[in-house]
């Protein structure tokens, strides 16, 4: 090409975005090489920082289309930074970035998208007390919106099959998509990968893989593989049969006579007809009627297949051996639970008289794989068949009816699911436990069984509060919501201030 | 520091005509060697660490050179090592990050910048500024012009930059000043190539000594009375010196495009680091092309303090109008060419911050936006460059459009939207455990007024922890707290790293706390490196026979300066806890907020960097297993049908390998606790249901790789008896 032509030449732009300690260091050095070996023109930059622990951050790279050759001793001058509108290529490791830097506009008409579809979760979406996830498909459906080509796959995936890191698929999916726009052959940038030196086969096995989804260009079937992608709402897929799973719970949980009283409870519910209230509230009642407690957690933990699930999970092979070791803190208030009320009541008054919560102040490890720990387990697993009798199962049962109860007596089909849906308030053990139950109970008694409101205002105030105790572990959120149902807030618990000595004299 | 730097220093050994490929700030130092200097020394910080960590390794070859490297505790050792450029001809060059190393080194630096240097002395800077900064956003630039030393902002290619610095050393020579080259974070890691040079051996140096030491000459004191004829000096000879060398050098630039262009009546004067940026604004705009021939003329300063007057006055003359582009706040540049035109009566309109944003990075978009006023408003007047900037406007106004009707911006927090990535700890670290201490202790006690500083731990005010009232600097938590403790009804606590404690805290906190008798807590972390700028040695570091001891365990248990240290300053109270064990720090934590003794009360939070000991294990472990040795491995697991999925564990951890996924029980709604294999089995996670009694579900497998005899034998026997006792036909 001679010089002129190359004068208006527009330089490719490459936007890259990882998360820290996928290698994408090494995915931006693989593609300077690449790049500089075919003849290219090419500069790089990127932004680590402390991106590099972890954080979201992007890599950029121009090469320009004309070879060095062809443009003798004159250098075009490369940016070092994206620009909205301008980027010709993206790759990205993680869904949620990609979208991230869509929002920003680095994705338009003339960019060819190439994201994984797999997630990392940010810490705010794991801590939600619910379900805080991103939704998946708002980003695969704005990357197919937006780009000019999508090509969508769960690079993870590919990663853990070829046993290499993210970066490698991602260096294929680049290369490959790269061919329309450069002569950047295979062989090319397979040297880049074996000029590192470390780990080539299995980066090349990724590499492979990357550049098997990117290199088909006509009509290129969009491998969104979205069974795996996360976040797909649960209502999509094909229903389970809750009332056949929750029996089964309950039978597993006590006994078959169990199983029968769940079918009894439920029996009125089916009444009102109403599939999704009949499916919400089987889920819950299995779940509320199963709870946890030490006896059960025991035996879920010593089941065999949980050991063969364990090692799987370890990646451990057949001839490894595995020790586990279980995190117990029983507390006298879990003792008092088991016990009947006669005895589990004085147990609990005295344990909050002298302050005292956990019976071991520093926790029990049990190894489950030693014989001795693993009896111990099975004992306690074997205590659940006297749980009828005990203090926390007749609390449990009474709490339910008053939900059923509730839930029959609804006014209408739609509040009758908003109080079913409540009981998913109840989880975790221990504190968490408790506010969660606390919050659970106080909308019962204000929103469901007390006040007087019409079947929609109440509807509404049920959903309202529930998505407000499930925004914030600390339940001001719940007392906000509950003061627009005209609720007082609840007296703000006392904790004991330890005020330190202080030097007043010196002050003086 | 574990990372090896050896392709790096091979780069450094280039000698005439060869070509580098590399990165900016590689290039930099690799100029330095170029050109001959003496020492080098410097503090770390992104974007500059790699200069001094690559120097620092590459001491055995610097030695065949004479070249001396000081690795600094603090910026202000730093500048003050230029000391040595004032009396000798020895070339010196140290670096750090900008704005706050400069801060740090602020009180040197005057005193160098008056009695100005002999020897060339350049200070690379690394301006954090913009997209991925991590300090307050302040310009460099104040600190040139109140201490008259001249600043550098070459175009951020690696062969303006490499000549750049050449130069700067015989500017600063040719005017008796240090110079600052100021690099902003992407120019640092740029990769490019250029050809190289010999690297020079230095004038003065360990390998050419000098037989005496200089005279006694009162004048290079920076004490009265010389001062004030320093200050005549540096604005009556030096700074003349300065502008006639820029002029004779041609360092600056001047691009000036056709002679009867459409805006041959119009300029762009913009600073050299911007070039790119603005050349980009221009081909988007129609009005360059791809090799930077701009149909609009431009001066480009790559050296932006001090401005040479006439040559901005040539360049005004007989152009209607001119556009500053110039970063950051306040517009120092415009406001002197302002003056400039003023006083030599040019009809010249000026234009600057009008037209571009007030604030915040200038990137391709920002000039671009500013650009298409300035020629809109250009009287010639060129449709066409007009419509073309607004074509590329539109486009990326489009991008950005489209994608936010359909994402939400980044604004707004709508369920099932985009939630914020900040970093966070690493897998394993062993500091997020004092945060978990921390969260429970305040569960309990209530909250408190946490002074939080710089460094790793300063993620503890990122989600989930959010501790941290006020960041004042590195190494200031305690000074920050010296006057809130006293009208507080609960302790505060201080929260500094060995890095910070080191930098400043042991005198601006811990000294200071000392002498007023002040009360509070201050908890370090003892990780045994500065770790968030890429884990570099302290004095504090353990040995290396320590590490080797340790093996897979935490090495720094063992180095107790920084405990004799305090204990020699005079702290009473303290106690050393290892991080990890939660139940132990928080009854600690507890007993200094609740204590009642007087006086300083210091927690060491203990437990090595999880970055450095994994570089350091897994070599080990490879090594071992390769030779069939026993190893094992530990990880931790969640029941996944005992988690209810209420995550209370995350909120008390945050670490990376604790995540979510769909729970396989279908009865099951929300997403349930997982530990995936990035878990470094650190243990914080029992740790933490142990110490908050949150749930059951946590498991620690340990993963036996060669097993023995022994491990063979007893694992059948166990097996034999559990399957006895284990329960039949019982259904999951």
């Amino acid at each position: 090409m001679t010089q002129d032509k190359s004068k208006n030449a527009r330089p490719v732009c490459i936007l890259i975005s990882a998360l820290g300690g996928e290698g994408g260091g090494v995915l931006k050095d693989w593609v300077v090489h690449t790049a500089h070996a075919a003849g290219y023109p090419v500069q790089a930059t990127s932004i680590p920082g402390v991106a590099q622990r972890t954080g979201a951050t992007t890599y950029y790279v121009e090469v320009f289309p004309v070879k060095r050759v062809d443009i003798k001793d004159r250098w075009p001058v490369l940016c070092l930074s994206p620009t909205a509108g301008q980027v010709d290529f993206f790759v990205g490791s993680e869904l949620m970035e990609a979208a991230r830097q869509m929002q920003a506009g680095m994705v338009s008409g003339r960019t060819t998208f190439i994201a994984s579809t797999s997630r990392v979760y940010t810490t705010a979406e794991k801590m939600a007390m619910g379900d805080g996830r991103f939704d998946s498909d708002l980003g695969l459906d704005a990357a197919r919106t937006v780009a000019q080509r999508a090509i969508l796959f769960d690079m993870e995936a590919e990663t853990r099959k070829a046993g290499t890191v993210i970066s490698a698929v991602m260096f294929g999916a680049l290369i490959g998509a790269l061919q329309d726009a450069l002569a950047l052959p295979r062989e090319l940038a397979e040297g880049a990968i074996k000029s590192g030196g470390k780990g080539t086969e299995p980066s090349l096995r990724g590499f492979a893989a990357g550049y098997a989804h990117a290199i088909p260009v006509l009509n290129a079937p969009e491998n969104g593989s979205q069974s795996d992608s996360p976040g797909t709402d649960h209502e999509m897929e094909t229903q389970p049969d809750f009332i056949a799973l929750g029996r089964q719970r309950c039978s597993d949980y006590l006994d078959s006579a169990y199983a029968e009283w769940y079918g009894e409870r439920l029996a009125p519910v089916l009444a009102r007809d109403d599939q999704r209230l009949t499916r919400e509230t089987a889920r819950y009642l299995a779940l509320w009627m199963c709870y946890e407690d030490v006896a059960r957690v025991a035996d879920l933990k010593s089941r065999l297949e949980r050991f063969e699930n364990i090692r799987a999970e370890a990646a451990a092979t057949p001839d490894q051996p595995i020790k586990v070791v279980e995190f117990f803190k029983p507390g006298y208030g879990e003792v008092a639970d088991q016990l009947p009320p006669a005895l589990g009541e004085p147990l609990r008054a005295w344990a909050k008289k002298h302050g005292k919560v956990a019976i071991f102040e520093n926790g029990i490890h049990v190894e489950s794989t030693s014989f001795s720990g693993y009896a111990k387990l099975r004992l306690l697993a074997f205590m659940g068949r006297f749980r009828r009798s005990s203090s926390r199962y007749l609390l449990e049962q009474s709490q339910i009816e008053r939900w059923l109860t509730a839930i029959v007596k609804a006014q209408s089909n739609d509040l009758a699911l908003e109080i079913a849906l409540t009981a998913r308030l109840i989880k975790g053990y221990s504190d968490t436990h408790q506010r969660g139950k606390e919050n659970f109970l106080r909308i019962l008694e204000t929103l469901i069984e007390g006040g007087e409101y019409s079947a929609e205002t109440r509807t509404a105030y049920v959903r309202a509060a529930r998505e407000a105790a499930l925004a914030d572990p600390e339940g001001r959120k719940l007392d906000g919501s509950l003061e627009t149902a005209g609720i007082a807030p609840r007296p703000i618990k006392t904790q004991t201030v330890k005020f330190y000595p202080r030097d007043t004299e010196k002050r003086s | 520091m574990e990372v090896s730097f050896a392709t790096e220093i091979e780069l450094l050994k280039l000698g005439e005509g060869e070509t580098f490929r590399g990165e900016g700030i590689l290039a930099v130092t690799k100029a330095l060697l170029q050109s001959g200097v003496s020492y080098v020394g410097g503090y770390q910080g992104a974007p500059v660490s790699h200069l001094l960590d690559v120097m620092v390794q590459a001491r055995p070859y610097l030695d065949t050179l004479g070249v001396h490297v000081e690795a600094c505790t603090n910026e202000a050792s730093a500048c003050a090592m230029l000391a040595a450029s004032i009396n000798y001809p020895a070339r010196g060059a140290v670096t750090w990050k900008s704005i706050v190393g400069t801060n740090v080194a602020a009180d040197a630096l005057s005193n160098l910048a008056s009695p100005g240097v002999t020897g060339g002395a350049l200070i690379v800077v690394g301006e954090d500024y913009g997209e991925g900064a991590s300090v307050i956003q302040e310009r460099t630039h104040a600190y040139a012009m109140k201490s008259s030393v001249w600043l550098v902002d070459p175009r951020p290619n690696l062969e303006t930059i490499v000549r750049t610095v050449e130069q700067a050393f015989e500017l600063s020579e040719a005017s008796n000043t240090p110079v600052i080259m100021e690099l902003r974070i992407r120019a640092c890691h740029v990769q490019g190539e250029f050809k190289t040079r010999a690297n020079r051996e230095p004038l003065v140096s360990a390998r050419a000594p000098l037989a005496d030491p200089a005279g006694f000459h009162y004048e290079r004191l920076a004490h009265p009375p010389v001062t004030f004829g320093q200050e005549k000096l540096k604005f009556e000879v030096r700074m003349p010196a300065a502008r006639k060398f820029i002029l004779d050098r041609k360092i600056n630039e001047l691009f000036k495009g056709p002679e009867d262009g459409v805006h041959s009546t119009v300029g762009i004067i913009v600073q050299g680091g911007l070039y790119n940026n603005l050349i980009r604004a221009l081909q988007l705009a129609g009005q360059a092309d791809a090799f930077g021939d701009t149909q609009v003329p431009i001066l480009c300063l790559n050296v932006v303090y001090p401005l040479v007057p006439e040559q901005i006055s040539q360049f005004c003359a007989g152009k209607s109008r001119v556009l500053v582009v110039e970063e950051g706040q306040p517009e120092y540049i415009e406001q002197e060419i302002a003056t400039l035109l003023h006083r030599s009566d040019l009809p010249t309109r000026l234009h600057g911050k009008d037209m571009l944003q007030s604030a915040g990075e200038y990137s391709t978009e920002a000039i671009l936006r500013g650009l298409s006023r300035f020629l809109q408003g250009d009287a010639v007047g060129d449709s066409a460059g007009d419509t073309t900037a607004g074509t590329a406007l539109g486009e990326i106004t489009a991008a950005r459009t489209v994608a936010q009707t359909l994402l939400g911006t980044p604004q707004s927090h709508a369920p099932g939207g985009l939630t914020p990535r900040p970093p966070t700890f690493c897998v394993g670290c062993p500091e997020r455990p004092v945060f978990s201490a921390m969260k429970l202790v305040q569960n309990d006690m209530g909250k408190l007024h946490v002074g939080a500083d710089i460094g790793c731990h300063a993620f503890g005010t990122f989600e989930p922890f959010s501790q941290g009232n006020s960041i004042l600097g590195y190494g200031m938590s305690l000074a920050s707290i010296a006057g809130v403790t006293p009208f507080q009804q609960r302790r505060p606590i201080a929260i500094m790293g060995d890095g910070g404690f080191w930098h400043n805290g042991l005198l601006s906190g811990v000294s200071s706390n000392l002498m007023n008798h002040g009360d509070g807590v201050l908890m370090i972390m003892k990780n045994g490196y500065t770790s968030a700028t890429g884990t570099q040695e302290l004095v504090s570091s353990p040995e290396d026979t320590l590490k080797l001891l340790a093996g897979s365990g935490s090495s720094t248990h063992t180095e107790m300066t920084i405990e004799s240290t305090l204990t020699g300053a005079g702290v009473k109270w303290m106690r050393t806890v290892h991080n990890y064990r939660v139940g132990d720090m928080m009854k600690t934590l507890k007993e200094a907020l609740t204590s009642t003794e007087k006086g300083l009360k210091v927690i060491i939070a203990e437990g090595e960097c999880q970055l450095e000991r994994q570089r350091r294990i897994r070599p080990l472990n490879a090594e071992k297993l390769k030779r069939g040795e026993r190893v094992v491995r530990v990880r931790y697991g969640v029941d996944e049908n005992v988690c209810t999925g209420d995550h209370a564990c995350i909120r008390l951890s945050g670490c990376p390998s604790l995540t979510i996924k769909d729970s396989a029980d279908p009865l099951k709604v929300d997403p349930v606790a997982h530990v995936n294999n990035n878990c470094v089995g650190c243990g914080l996670c029992g740790e933490v249901s142990h110490a908050a009694t949150l749930c059951p579900s946590f498991y620690r497998t340990e993963i036996v790789n060669n097993p023995n005899g022994w491990d063979r034998f007893i694992t059948g026997v166990r097996q034999f008896f559990i399957r006895l006792l284990a329960p039949h036909g019982a259904n999951a």
